[in-house]
Parts: structure tokens; C-alpha cells; sequence
């Protein structure tokens, strides 16, 4: 039932994914983060979440720029109004995703 | 009131519709790339990482060596190091246990959504977290699953836009992020530092794989917030 080769594909690839995870815990227990860092950590919540977006909008592809995932961009917009309007996470997920729906179905 | 494990759980529906459709997607793919519903599911619980399955289903048919397996997921999940660097400092009075059991099922979207949360409540409970972390592992898990065992039997989810929940809920995070921002930091500087990232992932993904260039772009944009401080 399981692939020999697969089986080591998925542990080599668990201990990669693993070790990043988990290995800061440690760090900071053998050290103290210098202020520096942690002033550098505190730029993390808006740059990933601004790079991760850009990622999704606008997949990489190498050797040529990013493409652009139009119906993506478009949704953006009423996914911004209606988390202006009310406030709701969960509402502005739904105009999204009903968006993206629709503007899929069509073209 | 402190909020407890199913109040994680709840804050975390945005991810849950959004692992249901891209998990199904991944189950389907990975069935196609010679994967059985086994492995696949095995995969789901120990390796758990989104782009790094999808790259490993690749690599996978393509029979490379473990070797290039073991190094291109190492690059694609790197930028966890950084996050998990970050949460060290939001968790710093857990106890090591309870900080490895949050890294380990802590993804790119669970940590969106504690983000969201510690704008609002600097103090955090584990069980928290542990809820937003397991609604999406359990999630996850089960939709890849499926996604193998029935892929050709249930109409395409991509037609129905839930992979956009994650998009949508990251667009939500960054506008909440980016408020909380404006009140201690000049809007002039948080728009050099947007403007490094967009630069930087626009032209270093001609050259590195995608996820390569958000950890570049994100490491240059922080870069800039503690040069331009000074």
C-alpha cells in the first residue's frame, strides 16, 4: 500500500517542514532576541501578510513576470467594501468568495 | 473572559473553507500524481504545509531524489522559522511543550488569524491557538482524504470561489493589520515598506519559485522598517 520511495519522500519532507517550525522556541531559550529582532518581527505581521496576498494575486513564474489572477484582483474589492462597511471578517469572506463565484461561472 | 479552545476553533471558519477546497484540490492532485488515498493522508498529518505538498507531489512523480524532495520543501517552509520567531515572542511565558505543540500545526493561515486576534487581546490562552491550529489540521487532513479517494465523483470546487476564503480572510487580516500599524508608525514609512515587499517579490519571482521570493520580499520589507526607524 505504501510506496517505499514515497515513504521517504513524505518523512525527509516531515523533518524539513518540522525543524523550522519548532526550532525558534529553542533559539529563544538559549538567547534572549537582541531588540533589534524583535523589532524586526514586529514588521512580520504586515510584510508576510502583504507578501502572501501578493503571492495569490499574482503567482510567480520564473523567467517572466507574475502573472496577474484577474478574477482574484477583482474580488479583492468587494472583499475590502464590505469589511469597511461592517466590520465582519466573515461577511467580507463571503462577498469574496460569492464574487469570485460568480465572475468564475461567467467567464 | 478568556477565550478557550473552541472559541480558536471559531475564529479559524475562514481557514476551515478554505482547507476544505484546496484540500479537496490536493487529494485530487495528488491522486493524479501517483499518490494513494494512504499516502496521501499520511502526508496530511506529518507533513501539513499547503505549497510544500503540492511541490512534493510533483517531485514525487517526477522520481526525484530525495536529496532535491528534502531541500526544495526546506525552502518553500522556511518562512515558518520567521513566524514561529514572531509567535515565540506573543507565547514567550508558555512552556516549551505547549509552544512546540503551536508550532508544530501552526500554518500561514493560523498565524493570519492569531495576528488578527492580538491586535484585539494581547494575552493569548495555548488552548486558543490549539483550536484555530486543529480546526485546520483536522480540515486539512480529512478533505485531502477525500479529495484522493472520490476526486473524479465530485464536481470541481475551484467553480464554487472557496479558495478565495483564504485570499479574502489575508486581506482582512492585512487591513486590520495595517490600522493597528497607522496608530504607532507614519503612513509614509508603512508605504516604503509595502513598496519594498511589492519590488522585491515582483522581481526576484523572474529568478526563485514564488514562496522563495515571499520570504525574500518579506526579510527586505522588515529590513526597511528597522533601517528607516533609525
Amino acid at each position: 500500500m505504501i510506496d517505499q520511495y514515497i515513504l521517504g519522500a513524505i518523512l525527509v519532507s516531515t523533518v524539513v517542514t518540522w525543524v523550522p517550525r519548532v526550532l525558534p522556541y529553542g533559539l529563544v531559550r538559549l538567547a534572549e532576541l537582541p531588540d533589534k529582532v524583535v523589532k524586526f518581527l514586529g514588521f512580520l505581521p504586515l510584510t508576510i501578510i502583504f507578501a502572501l496576498i501578493l503571492s495569490s494575486v499574482f503567482p510567480g513564474q520564473i523567467g517572466d513576470w507574475p502573472q496577474v489572477q484577474w478574477i482574484e484582483l477583482v474580488a479583492v474589492v468587494p472583499t475590502f467594501l464590505v469589511l469597511g462597511k461592517t466590520r465582519n471578517v466573515m461577511l467580507a469572506v463571503l462577498a469574496g468568495v460569492l464574487c469570485v463565484a460568480f465572475l468564475r461561472y461567467l467567464f | 473572559m478568556e477565550k478557550r479552545f473552541w472559541d480558536g476553533v471559531r475564529a479559524a471558519t475562514p481557514t476551515v473553507f478554505g482547507y476544505l477546497s484546496i484540500g479537496l484540490a490536493f487529494g485530487i492532485v495528488a491522486a493524479k500524481s501517483g499518490v494513494s488515498p494512504l499516502e496521501t493522508g499520511l502526508m496530511s498529518l506529518l507533513v501539513y504545509s499547503g505549497s510544500g505538498q503540492f511541490a512534493l507531489c510533483a517531485l514525487i512523480l517526477a522520481q526525484a531524489p530525495l536529496a532535491s524532495i528534502a531541500l526544495t520543501v526546506f525552502l518553500i517552509n522556511l518562512r515558518h522559522f520567521l513566524m514561529n520567531l514572531h509567535t515565540s515572542t506573543i507565547f514567550s511565558r508558555a512552556s516549551l511543550a505547549e509552544q512546540v505543540l503551536i508550532g508544530t500545526f501552526m500554518t500561514d493561515e493560523s498565524y493570519g488569524v492569531l495576528l488578527g486576534e492580538h491586535i484585539h487581546h494581547k494575552a493569548i490562552l495555548p488552548v486558543w491557538m490549539y483550536g484555530n491550529n486543529f480546526a485546520g489540521y483536522v480540515t486539512w487532513f480529512l478533505a485531502s482524504v477525500t479529495g484522493s479517494l472520490v476526486g473524479g465523483l465530485i464536481p470541481n470546487p475551484h467553480a464554487f470561489g472557496i479558495d478565495f476564503a483564504l485570499i479574502a480572510m489575508f486581506v482582512a487580516i492585512f487591513a486590520s493589520q495595517l490600522q493597528g500599524m497607522l496608530q504607532k508608525i507614519a503612513l509614509k514609512k508603512i508605504t516604503w515598506i509595502l513598496l519594498v515587499v511589492l519590488l522585491a517579490y515582483v522581481g526576484f519571482s523572474r529568478f526563485i519559485s514564488t514562496s522563495l521570493a515571499v520570504l525574500v520580499a518579506t526579510l527586505l520589507g522588515c529590513l526597511t522598517g528597522v533601517v528607516l526607524d533609525d
